[in-house]
């Protein structure tokens, strides 16, 4: 580290060095009475010339949070003898700084600083950068550094509370919550018939009994788990983070959860610029890997461009066959999250309603989330040109038989709808 | 105290020193002082005018030895040394550090500077080789009075 002077060591030097030059020159005394004052100081000013090495280690710092959190980081500066440093935080991303990101110390060794601050956006976030300027007291010589600080903090995403689950058509073998159109044991009423030699008094249907001359029996519909796939088009992020990849994920990790909360085995896809596949899994470490999984897209996204940049387009891309390539369950429900800004992604959701898996999308609402047009026509006309294209991608998912419902913020009204849709999509199709 | 107002500290306590020499001095010396005040001036926009500061005092100490108001080189001297210290004082002002948090330091060292001229001054009756020794002596002891400042 290259110590930089402050403005009096050149100044304090001329006075020095040029005013006892001068009086040995010219034989004036009163020229060293001029020199000797700066010669003092500037012998203070570099008494100490030890370099100001700052060490920087993280304490403590949250390994996981979940949106709203507020956490603090201990930061612990160590250097060698007395020193008065100027230290800023700064880079913290997804989070607000609750209080001061900025300290002056005057301390002999190390000192430790608390960062506090409020996780706003879900993800992976850097903990930011240190910027220090150090000198010794009374020193012509500082020091300055910046100093990234090690780790990183895994904000989680608040999922929403739904109240509905996407019903598969045939569900799986295992014991969950949804209702098997066959008849077994469970707690859903499905029938009644006459008693035979050899059924269980409990299944007596004591009501049907009393009305009629025989023995009635009330026959159920056994619940059973789903397997769910959750497509997450990563293709496009529209807007200036947290954008629509944000609203997305969101939207997934709600019906992740409610879904592995049912029993379910839930697996995620994401497709574009930020691949990650996540093979169906149910339990609780389920929900850790649904949510690192989302984690990895929403920090590989983090590094891509907004929509309208030249790196983002609108095609498809290298990655555009993963989804199709990977062989997803048979049985599996698949719900795609998009924006409907990508043919590729409105392509792999068409293949997979065309392969019979029970198929519907939400498509996330992406106009709020663009700058406002001012005055500008010809930003208009490509405004509702770009409406248009996310309208005919709708249309084609329409076309092809596949549920599709538009979320903005709240995901509950239209999983609620789009239950109901897949619902009687199920039934048409039994 | 906030930054802008301790640079104009400084360029007053350096102007003041300097039209205290120009006074004293008289003559065409006057114009070495105008051009002292002005750097001291404009040292508040650009800390590069201190080089040209000292380069008055150098002249401005050679002109009251010449017209025998010896007595006031400490006062310039201390009035130079204070408008640099105050602006080094300013600069170390941040986004965290918004005010200048003291000024005691620099006060200390315009002190240090007044007494270590004035010491000079009284050895300046021998010649300029034991003046230059005596000086040392002096700094010797002004870094002592630091240190002992510092606590």
């Amino acid at each position: 580290m290259l110590p930089s002077a402050d403005r009096r060591l050149g100044p304090y030097t001329v006075l020095a060095v040029g005013g006892l030059i001068a009086a040995l020159v010219t034989g004036q005394a009163a020229l060293v009475a001029v020199a000797a004052p700066a010669a003092v100081l500037l012998v203070r000013g570099l008494a100490d010339r030890r370099p100001i090495d700052v060490r920087v280690a993280v304490a403590e710092a949250p390994e996981r949070l979940l949106e709203g959190d507020a956490w603090t980081l201990h930061v612990e500066l160590e250097w060698a003898g007395p020193a008065v440093l100027d230290v800023i935080h700064t880079g913290v991303r997804g989070s607000d700084v609750d209080g001061v990101s900025g300290w002056t110390v005057q301390a002999t060794d190390g000192v430790s600083i608390d960062l506090r601050a409020i996780a706003r956006r879900w993800g992976v976030h850097d903990l930011g950068t240190l910027a220090i300027r150090a000198r010794r007291p009374g020193g012509h010589l500082r020091f300055d550094s910046t100093v990234r600080l090690p780790g990183s903090v895994r904000v989680l995403p608040v999922a929403a509370k739904l109240d509905e689950l996407l019903r598969p058509r045939r569900p799986r073998v295992a014991a969950g919550s949804h209702v098997a159109p066959v008849r077994g044991a469970g707690t859903d009423f499905a029938d009644l018939r006459p008693y035979v030699p050899g059924d269980r008094l409990r299944d007596l249907s004591w009501t049907a009994t009393a009305r009629s001359d025989q023995p009635w029996i009330v026959v159920h519909h056994p619940e059973r788990t789903a397997s769910v796939i959750l497509l997450l088009d990563a293709f496009v992020e529209v807007g200036t983070p947290p954008g629509s990849l944000d609203r997305a994920a969101r939207v997934v990790w709600s019906v992740a959860r409610h879904h592995l909360d049912a029993g379910d085995r839930v697996g995620l896809l994401a497709s574009g610029t930020a691949p990650v596949w996540l093979s169906p899994v149910s339990g609780r470490r389920a929900r850790w890997q649904v949510l690192d999984a989302l984690l990895t897209v929403g920090s590989r996204m983090a590094g891509s461009r907004p929509v309208g940049s030249p790196a983002s387009g609108f095609g498809p891309s290298r990655t555009s066959g993963v989804a199709r390539e990977i062989a997803l369950p048979a049985d599996a429900i698949v719900l795609g999250v998009s924006p409907l800004q990508s043919d590729a992604f409105t392509a792999t959701v068409v293949h997979h309603a065309r392969l019979g898996r029970p198929t519907a999308v939400i498509g996330v609402e992406t106009v709020d989330l663009l700058d406002a047009v001012v005055d500008d026509e010809v930003e208009r006309a490509a405004r509702r040109l770009w409406s248009a294209e996310v309208d005919a991608r709708a249309a084609r998912l329409q076309r092809a038989g596949i549920p599709t419902v538009q979320v903005v913020d709240d995901a509950r009204p239209a999983i609620r709808l789009l239950a109901g849709r897949v619902q009687r999509r199920n039934r048409r199709v039994a | 105290m906030t930054a802008p107002s301790v640079r104009a500290l400084g360029a007053a306590v350096g102007s003041a020193a300097m039209v205290l020499a120009g006074v004293l001095t008289g003559s065409w010396w006057w114009v070495v002082a105008i051009l002292g005040v002005m750097s001291a001036v404009g040292a508040v926009v650009d800390g590069q005018l201190a080089y040209a500061q000292v380069l008055a005092v150098l002249a401005l100490g050679v002109a009251l030895s010449v017209e025998g108001a010896v007595w006031a080189v400490p006062l310039l001297v201390g009035g130079a040394l204070a408008s640099i210290e105050l602006g080094a004082a300013a600069d170390r002002v941040t986004i965290v550090r918004t005010r200048v948090p003291s000024l005691r330091s620099s006060s200390s060292a315009v002190l240090v500077a007044i007494a270590v001229s004035a010491i000079v001054l009284l050895a300046g009756e021998l010649p300029v080789v034991a003046a230059a020794g005596s000086a040392v002596v002096a700094a010797a002891a002004a870094v002592v009075a630091t240190r002992v400042l510092a606590r």
